[in-house]
């Protein structure tokens, strides 16, 4: 992934049309080698929010489970409620770089066992440090493209926009 | 909109005319008797009346004796002890005869814009009696002045008091009017303030005004000892309806959750769009277990709400988590705890409200 496409700490972005500031940076290393970013993105007053970036444009809201939550696991399957999740995927996770605020709860050089489950209900990630008793759940929601622009990116399509609608009620003349 | 002055800063502003006015006419009197218009000793007597007549007025005022009163800035009492102090001048100072039905004008001007009409009356009425007794004691006294300028001065007394009434009227009428306006004035910029401070579409209040509540709330509750409770609420599937029956359906759904929301929640609570889809419930004064009930109100309230069908569903759905506020804990961490508790409600059904126990551990809440 090219450095222009990605958002450097202290970023401004806007997230779902609200402004919010890159507060977190992490670089993660496949087993492959492929590269992902995680940033934590804040505001003046709303909770942060977790975004994978997972392509050029592509990226995946990680909303966490309160860090005491503890759902049933039992071979490959985790429950939530009544709500039963499969296990369809194992990422092993090196990061590579921790700006910021760290994303999770992780530290440079740090192995992550990343697990991807999928139920009815969508798409869950069970995330865990080999060695440690640190672990996380996320429910994971796709995110729309044009849903996560920079702040210049976001001001040029309201622009565009805007210029759209003046030509439409132009043309309605 | 400029401030109203307030009521203290009103009466000290109204001390200091009374008592310039009373400076000035103490110094008329002075100058009459320099020039040899007036008697010194009537000059004396004057500023002495003036200065009795002002401290009975400040006294009135300022013990809140006159608070009782009809006239609570007593200014018929004291136009009518001004007539009544021009009344005896007039009979002691001949030669100032002419001039005494000028201060009668200028005494006047000081009710013509606070009485109504009908002390107006009352007042130019006692002022030409006086007046008229007075002259008529002095046509007997000294001479002074000759009939026919009696009966004009009277006259042209009478028709000024007439005129000055006609133009308090007039002012009244203006001044109803103008307070008339600006009441309308305030009325328009409490609508426009409230309208700003909701959102267009579904009419909860927007993102910064519910930051600044809960930034509020939790200082309120800070100080005072009080428990307070967030509900993070999202709509389900808003996604999967805007794609099957257009954004309007989608827009139409959020009006009606906004609908039921508030109509499940108490007048004090504060219900606010935090994002697209997603809310915020502040619960002022509620513990963990109030909130519980408050959001699974809210839950069965929006779940009778009919939409079009999506996913063999035909009613809308929320999922909300919920968390008390902990001591010291700011916007940020209370939101994020009510957050993650919305995305266990999430991924357990949907349809759901968990609350975040002391422990922070999730706990899923059984339908009423």
């Amino acid at each position: 992934m090219a450095d222009d496409r990605v958002f450097r700490l202290d970023a401004q972005v806007v997230f779902r049309g609200k402004p919010m500031r890159v507060a977190g940076r992490m670089l993660l290393e496949g087993a492959s080698g492929q590269s992902t970013f995680r940033y934590l993105l804040s505001d003046e007053s709303g909770a942060p929010v977790l975004l994978e970036q997972a392509g050029e444009h592509r990226y995946a809201l990680l909303r966490a489970f309160p860090p005491a939550a503890r759902p049933a696991t039992a071979g490959n399957t985790i429950t939530v409620g009544v709500e039963r999740y499969t296990l369809v995927g194992v990422r092993r996770l090196k990061v590579l770089e921790l700006l910021g605020q760290a994303p999770g709860p992780v530290a440079r050089s740090e192995m992550l066992v990343s697990g991807m489950y999928e139920g009815l209900m969508g798409t869950m990630m069970r995330e865990m440090v080999p060695g440690t008793n640190r672990q996380v759940y996320y429910l994971i929601r796709p995110v729309e493209t044009g849903d996560v622009l920079s702040a210049a990116a976001y001001a040029a399509a309201r622009e565009a926009d805007s210029r759209a609608a003046g030509e439409a009620a132009l043309d309605d003349d | 909109m400029p401030d109203r002055p307030t009521r203290s800063a009103r009466h000290a502003r109204r001390s200091r005319i009374a008592l310039a006015a009373l400076a000035a006419a103490a110094a008329s009197l002075a100058l009459a008797a320099g020039v040899g218009m007036a008697p010194i000793g009537a000059a004396i007597d004057g500023v002495l009346a003036l200065a009795l007549l002002g401290a009975l007025s400040y006294a009135a005022v300022e013990s809140g004796l006159s608070a009782r009163w009809s006239d609570a800035a007593v200014v018929t009492a004291q136009v009518a002890a001004a007539f009544l102090l021009l009344a005896w001048l007039t009979f002691r100072a001949a030669n100032a005869q002419p001039l005494i039905p000028l201060l009668y004008v200028v005494a006047a001007l000081f009710a013509v814009l606070q009485l109504e009409r009908g002390r107006l009356f009352a007042l130019a009425a006692f002022a030409l009696v006086a007046h008229g007794t007075a002259l008529f004691m002095s046509i007997d006294h000294s001479g002074k002045p000759p009939l026919p300028e009696a009966g004009l001065q009277l006259g042209a007394l009478l028709l000024v008091f007439l005129w000055l009434i006609y133009a308090a009227g007039t002012v009244r009428r203006l001044r109803a009017r103008l307070a008339a306006a600006r009441s309308r004035l305030h009325d328009f910029e409490r609508e426009a303030n409230e309208r700003a401070s909701r959102d267009a579409l579904t009419g909860a209040y927007h993102q910064r005004h519910l930051a600044e509540a809960l930034e509020r709330e939790i200082a309120r509750a800070e100080r005072v000892g009080k428990p307070l409770s967030v509900a993070r609420i999202d709509l389900d599937r808003l996604g999967a309806l805007n794609a099957a029956h257009g954004q309007i359906a989608g827009d139409v759904a959020l009006r009606r959750f906004t609908a039921a929301a508030t109509g499940a929640l108490r007048d004090v609570d504060v219900l606010g769009r935090h994002g697209g889809k997603e809310f915020l419930a502040i619960m002022p004064d509620t513990g963990l277990q109030g909130a519980v009930v408050a959001a699974e109100r809210v839950r069965a309230a929006v779940a009778r709400e009919p939409v079009p069908e999506v996913d063999g569903r035909r009613h809308l759905s929320c999922s909300l988590g919920v968390a008390e506020h902990r001591k010291g804990e700011n916007t940020r961490l209370l939101i994020g705890r009510a957050e993650a508790g919305l995305a266990y409600a999430k991924a357990a059904g949907r349809d759901q409200v968990v609350a975040l126990d002391p422990d922070g551990k999730p706990v899923l809440v059984e339908p009423a």
